[in-house]
């Protein structure tokens, strides 16, 4: 029986653009002041964040404009159109094992970062489960529902970091925003390129564009959720290496974290801020790993016409979490991470550049 | 169909719930530690005792006393006061002697509510600062807005003292600091995570001086730390702190006392603005020019003058420039020529303004080469007297009237 | 679609009257003794033959006894028929017509020729009019007047200011309360008949206009497939057209309140009414909607707007106080401010429970003192009150059962579950609280987000009518949460809510609308 769906089940602009904020804000917002800093001197990291910002955004209106190019098409769909048949399904194979492997980060870094700040004694692998039980109940959801929890959780999780950031106003310390210009272009370059690599998140767009009801507007919304994700990394290392200045930020494993820890609340009314700041960032990182799994069952859905969503996850599930137990320390994640970097970038940014590219020569459009 | 699917899933959340609590330990079976304090280990029984136990065991090179001040909960009254006890414990790390206490109390120490951390005159002398204060940095327990504080003497004397209010002297020291505002020879509060930023960039700095009598605790003067060495040089008096707190801009009030017509006047600051500027003609051998702004009131005055006379005013002002210019001078010249180290932040001013000269200087500055110790400060001080309070005359004198 | 709406097959009431004869007979004695028999020879079934003054004919009337306004039927039927001047009438099915048209003074009268409906109109207290030669009676209107409870103030619903009639139990009553307050064409009543064997009158009001097409034929829709013996109160019908069973929150609101009711025909939202019950029943909703009162509209805009902020913070201390409370007690210490700190261990030393058990135990015993004082009367209702806040909260901490900040936390959550303005969210809310309470006590303030975040996704499944339980937060539609999320001043109010489509969006006259 057909139940009554009056409001109708499209992404529209406004959820993209939530969409893009809620995946790009992840474990970055936590190590990126640290990762910049160790690659470049002083405050010159906000420039790394800049270019590399430049880049994401050109790349993140190439991918919506490619996706947009196609309405109402999956990914495979497209891609099928513009190369072949084999091509399509290798590279939807390879985005599902790439949001795959996100998914399995995200969930074991939430749990490592738990276990440092939260937990003495609970094992990582009962941290990770259960938070990945709660992502999977939301990925078996409706798809509009996912979205919709990025509505939810973002707007709480902008809150409470700019609380954070409110407060820390008095412990900024401008002596730590000099010299000026002290890196070399090497530096820079290295920096922008893990500024730009944090943004790897972005290549949703190729697939959450097929749900909209008008993809014309998907570029715009697209770019002011990628820009917005950029802004907030630029005031997160302002304020990071405002307060603990360049060398600190540098030696500290989660530097977010260890500037929210010195934050005291007016009246001390909670002693410890970064309990807080860290129960939000979880419902940040929970939107990532939704939707990262989200994405992945869809580009599998995507291949197999007869596959039932929920069998799909079923599947992905154990393996994910395995894969996610592997990683024995945080050297083994770190270098997961770097890994993860470089396939997303040429997932996110290669990949739509040239289908785009190959679309317009080649003069591939949509059935609209 | 979905529905069971998702019942299965719930309830596999649930087992989750009720498999296990691994970290939960009520809070009163905590011990709260309040404050911290470490000393050297001068007990040679001890040692050979250890030596006995456990014969094969690899040493450090020294053994510290780790002094824990914590709660005895049963006593808290709503107004602050309460009882503490001190537990103190030795071993060769910080870690060993937590264990080592663990074995004698009957709460596990919980370390977030640390306030602060003293550290005595020997174990700064030896250079033991640096790994003494790893764990309180690496520990996820330790917060980096703990204080630290360098007693005279031994450490866990501080912690012993018993005030008057019935505080418990932790939480009495950690408010004294707040008087900094009323005090110039107090030195402003150091957090562990600022001394991580002294550390990584091998600055030099200066930590508050405790001073423990059994009842009471005083605050005033500092310890200088050189940077490359990493320990402790010496100690600032209270007036050589002044004059550390106004180059370093950091004076949030206090108070100068001059001599005028042989009896004294008070001038309060308000307001006092230290800005330094850097010469850099001769890179070896740079210029600085350190300008001091008051304002302030004047307080209380014991001599017979009239205050709202200009010239009188004229005069005080200068009174009080010439002070000034002397407790700075006492400052750098002890921090040049005694202790050889730039506690004052000069280095750190000419890496931001002048770089490239910084560049040749930095490994040689208050180290190897020490220009530092060579280089030429010049102090100017400007001194405003604001109000003059709500009377003239507080008495009058001979002839006066 | 999960906890989604899946009652499938929707059967019809047709083919269960199983009652052998469906059709009436010749002759009025014929037809008489078959509907008492029927009925099993009650003693209240009253049977009369009245000849026609001046003629030969007869008719015969059937009644029940105390359920019809005899005065009506000797004024306006009996004496009427003896009262008949003209000599010459027609017989058969011309008479019945005759009666209707020119001899009895009842304001409504129908023909009816099943026997199922003469049932149903004899037992609402109708009365019957046979003659021979036809197989059809005319169905006379006359029910008793006594119409049980008078109209009172609503007892679960108490407003500082706002109107102090609320519903009956009788439809009829309500009905006119609605209509009282409507006076537009547009309103629209739809009748239902609902329960297979106490058929009992179901009523959608709804103005026509306003509400949403599909919304509507979606509700018909689910109202028809009712297949029930008897709906005994409003809350069964509630559960039976819910979206979803499983889900802790409420997706339709009743209230006793008429101008609750108009307020929600007005923004396009439709109302259900059953006869012997003073609940009504509001769809859809959204979880907004069930934090508010409707005192937040007389009440002036800023105090509307703040008591509605300090209903929001009640709903999270409701859900989340006592887990909080465990998990700063037993897992983060050191998010306590110090010396709070202290003296929380300091009142917690001796309780020999962990702080989950001990705030399990204080919780349960607040809901059976809850639930106690409201089956009591109520004059022994108050003292429950007095045992429970004092003796037990006293004593237990006197004898280092719990904690005195236990207490104080206990008796906070409760007074903020009972700010809540809808008692079925406030129930709802308290089966969560101590979901919350279980994670809080395994992994800490980790634990509740989690919960948190599952609450968050079941709701953002959730829907009411197919409209998203979470409007207008997720999907956003900032311009309704001036009056959703908010109580902007009235002038400024000037559209209906945008998530429920409604077909007329303005309020206000044009000019204002903004």
């Amino acid at each position: 029986m057909k139940s009554f769906e009056h409001w109708d089940q499209d992404i529209s602009p406004k959820m993209l653009g939530y969409a893009i904020v809620s995946m790009t804000i992840a474990v970055g917002i936590l190590t990126l002041p640290r990762i910049i800093t160790q690659n470049t001197q002083v405050f010159d990291g906000i420039i790394s964040l800049m270019a590399g910002g430049v880049i994401a955004l050109f790349f993140t209106y190439i991918s919506a404009k490619l996706a947009s190019r196609f309405p109402k098409q999956t990914f495979c769909a497209y891609a099928e159109k513009i190369a072949s048949k084999y091509i399509a399904i290798v590279l939807t194979v390879v985005f599902a094992l790439f949001f795959m492997l996100v998914t399995a980060f995200e969930v074991r870094m939430l749990a490592n970062i738990a276990a440092k700040y939260l937990f003495d004694e609970t094992p990582e692998e009962v941290i990770s489960l259960t938070f990945f039980l709660v992502v999977i109940y939301a990925v078996s959801g409706k798809h509009v529902a996912i979205l919709r929890l990025n509505l939810m959780f973002l707007p709480i999780f902008f809150a409470v970091l700019f609380s954070l950031l409110i407060l820390n106003i008095q412990y900024l310390d401008l002596n730590h925003f000099t010299p000026f210009f002290t890196s070399s272009w090497r530096e820079l370059l290295r920096g922008t390129f893990y500024a730009a690599a944090n943004m790897i998140g972005l290549s949703i767009i190729l697939f959450y564009v097929s749900f909209m009801r008008t993809p014309k507007k998907a570029p715009k919304a697209a770019l002011i959720g990628a820009l917005i994700t950029i802004c907030v990394n630029m005031i997160i290392f302002f304020f990071v290496v405002g307060q603990l200045g360049p060398v600190v930020t540098r030696n500290v494993l989660y530097p977010t974290i260890e500037m929210a820890k010195e934050t005291k609340v007016p009246g001390e009314f909670f002693a410890r801020f970064d309990a807080v700041f860290f129960t939000a960032w979880i419902m940040a990182i929970f939107n990532t790993t939704t939707m990262s799994l989200h994405v992945s069952t869809l580009a599998i859905d995507s291949l197999f016409k007869k596959m039932q969503k929920f069998r799909t996850i079923l599947i992905l599930a154990p393996i994910i979490f395995y894969v996610s137990m592997l990683p024995i320390d945080i050297i083994q994640i770190g270098l997961i991470t770097e890994w993860l970097m470089g396939i997303g970038a040429l997932m996110g940014m290669g990949v739509p550049a040239l289908l785009y590219v190959a679309a317009i020569l080649r003069k591939v459009k949509g059935n609209a | 169909m979905h529905k069971r699917r998702r019942l299965v899933l719930c309830g596999m959340l649930l087992l989750f719930l009720t498999a296990g609590c691994w970290d939960r330990i009520d809070i009163e079976e905590r011990g709260f530690v309040l404050g911290t304090a470490i000393d050297l280990s001068k007990n040679e029984e001890e040692e050979e005792n250890i030596e006995a136990e456990s014969p094969g065991k690899p040493k450090g090179k020294t053994r510290f006393i780790l002094t824990n001040q914590m709660v005895i909960p049963g006593t808290i009254v709503e107004d602050n006061s309460g009882e503490t006890y001190n537990v103190s414990a030795s071993g060769d790390t910080l870690f060993e002697c937590v264990r080592e206490m663990a074995a004698r109390t009957s709460q596990s120490p919980f370390y977030e509510h640390n306030k602060i951390l003293i550290l005595s005159e020997d174990v700064a002398k030896r250079g033991h600062i640096p790994s003494l204060l790893d764990v309180f940095l690496r520990d996820k327990e330790m917060k980096r807005s703990i204080q630290v504080l360098i007693a005279v003497g031994e450490a866990r004397k501080a912690l012993e003292v018993k005030p008057q209010n019935k505080e418990m002297p932790a939480m009495y020291i950690n408010s004294v600091v707040n008087n900094a505002y009323k005090n110039l020879g107090m030195h402003p509060e150091v957090l562990v995570g600022d001394i991580h930023e002294y550390l990584l960039l091998d600055e030099s700095f200066t930590l508050p001086r405790i001073m423990s009598d059994g009842d009471e605790i005083k605050m005033t003067g500092s310890a200088v730390f050189q940077g490359d060495a990493k320990r402790m040089i010496g100690f600032l008096s209270s007036e050589e702190t002044e004059g550390l707190n106004i180059i370093k801009n950091q004076v949030e009030g206090g108070l100068f006392q001059v001599e005028i017509e042989g009896d004294l006047i008070v001038y309060e600051i308000k307001k006092l603005k230290t800005r330094i500027s850097a010469d850099v003609a001769d890179p070896l051998r740079p210029k600085f020019h350190v300008t001091v702004l008051a304002q302030g009131n004047l307080g209380e005055k014991y001599a017979m003058i009239d205050p709202f006379d200009a010239d009188v005013i004229t005069n005080i002002e200068h009174k009080l420039e010439h002070e000034i210019e002397r407790i700075v001078n006492s400052t750098t010249e002890k921090l040049q020529k005694d202790f050889e180290t730039d506690a004052m932040g000069l280095g750190t001013l000419l890496k931001r303004n002048h770089y490239k000269v910084w560049k040749r200087l930095e490994g040689d500055w208050d180290r190897g080469e020490k220009y530092f110790t060579r280089c030429e400060i010049e102090v100017t001080a400007r001194v405003q007297i604001e109000r003059r309070g709500t009377i003239i005359k507080s008495h009058g004198a001979l002839g006066d009237m | 679609m999960f906890f989604g709406w899946k009652k499938k097959n929707s059967r019809h009431l047709a083919k269960e009257n199983d009652y052998p004869p469906n059709e009436l007979l010749d002759t009025i004695e014929a037809n008489i003794k078959q509907l008492n028999e029927l009925m099993g020879t009650p003693i209240d079934f009253v049977s009369r033959y009245i000849s026609i003054a001046g003629t030969d004919q007869k008719c015969g009337l059937v009644f029940l006894d105390d359920f019809c306004n005899k005065e009506i039927v000797n004024e306006h039927v009996i004496k009427c028929i003896l009262s008949n001047e003209d000599k010459t009438i027609p017989s058969g099915k011309a008479l019945l017509e005759y009666l209707k048209l020119k001899v009895i003074a009842v304001t409504k009268v129908e023909h009816a020729k099943n026997i199922d409906e003469l049932f149903l109109s004899l037992l609402g207290g109708d009365t019957l009019l046979f003659v021979d030669g036809v197989k059809e009676a005319l169905v006379l209107n006359t029910p008793s007047i006594s119409e049980g409870r008078a109209i009172q103030e609503p007892v679960t619903e108490p407003l500082i200011r706002g109107p102090r009639d609320g519903f009956t139990e009788s439809i009829r009553v309500n009905s006119m309360l609605i209509r009282n307050r409507v006076h537009d064409y547009n309103l629209r009543i739809e009748t239902y008949n609902t329960g297979r064997r106490a058929k009992k009158k179901l009523m959608l009001f709804y103005i026509n206009g306003i509400i949403h097409p599909e919304l509507l034929k979606e509700v018909r829709r689910r109202l028809e497939t009712l297949d029930i013996d008897d709906a005994l109160e409003s809350g069964i019908i509630e559960q039976w057209i819910e979206d979803s069973f499983l889900s802790p929150f409420p997706q339709v609101t009743s209230t006793e309140r008429p101008d609750k009711v108009t307020a929600a025909l007005l923004n396009g939202q439709f109302v259900i009414l059953l006869d012997g019950t003073p609940f009504a029943l509001i769809a859809p909703i959204t979880i907004t909607n069930t934090l508010h009162s409707p005192e937040d509209y007389y009440e002036r805009w800023l105090t509307g707007t703040l008591l509605r902020l300090l209903r929001y913070g009640a709903a999270m201390l409701t859900v989340f106080l006592p887990a909080a409370y465990i998990a700063l007690v037993s897992f983060h210490p050191g998010m306590i401010p110090s010396h709070l700190a202290f003296s929380m261990a300091s009142t917690r030393e001796g309780v020999p429970f962990p702080s989950m058990l001990e705030a399990i135990l204080m919780e349960t015993t607040m809901e059976l003192l809850r639930e106690a004082g409201v089956r009591l009367p109520k004059p022994i209702g108050q003292t429950i009150g007095i045992v429970g806040g004092l003796v037990i909260g006293e004593a237990a901490v006197a004898a280092g059962i719990v904690s005195p900040i236990m207490v104080i936390v206990v008796a906070i959550t409760a007074i903020s579950s009972f700010s809540l303005p809808y008692y079925g969210l406030a129930i709802s809310f308290r089966v969560l609280r101590f979901s919350t309470m279980l994670a809080a006590g395994m992994f800490g303030l980790y634990g509740i987000i989690l919960v948190f975040i599952l609450i968050c996704i079941h709701l953002a499944n959730l829907q009411s009518f197919g409209i998203p339980y979470t409007a207008p937060i997720a999907p956003t539609f900032f311009g309704d949460w001036k009056e959703a999320v908010i109580r902007a001043p009235i002038t400024m109010l000037g559209k209906r809510y945008k998530y429920l489509q409604p077909r007329d969006r303005q309020r206000l006259s044009k000019k204002r609308g903004n």
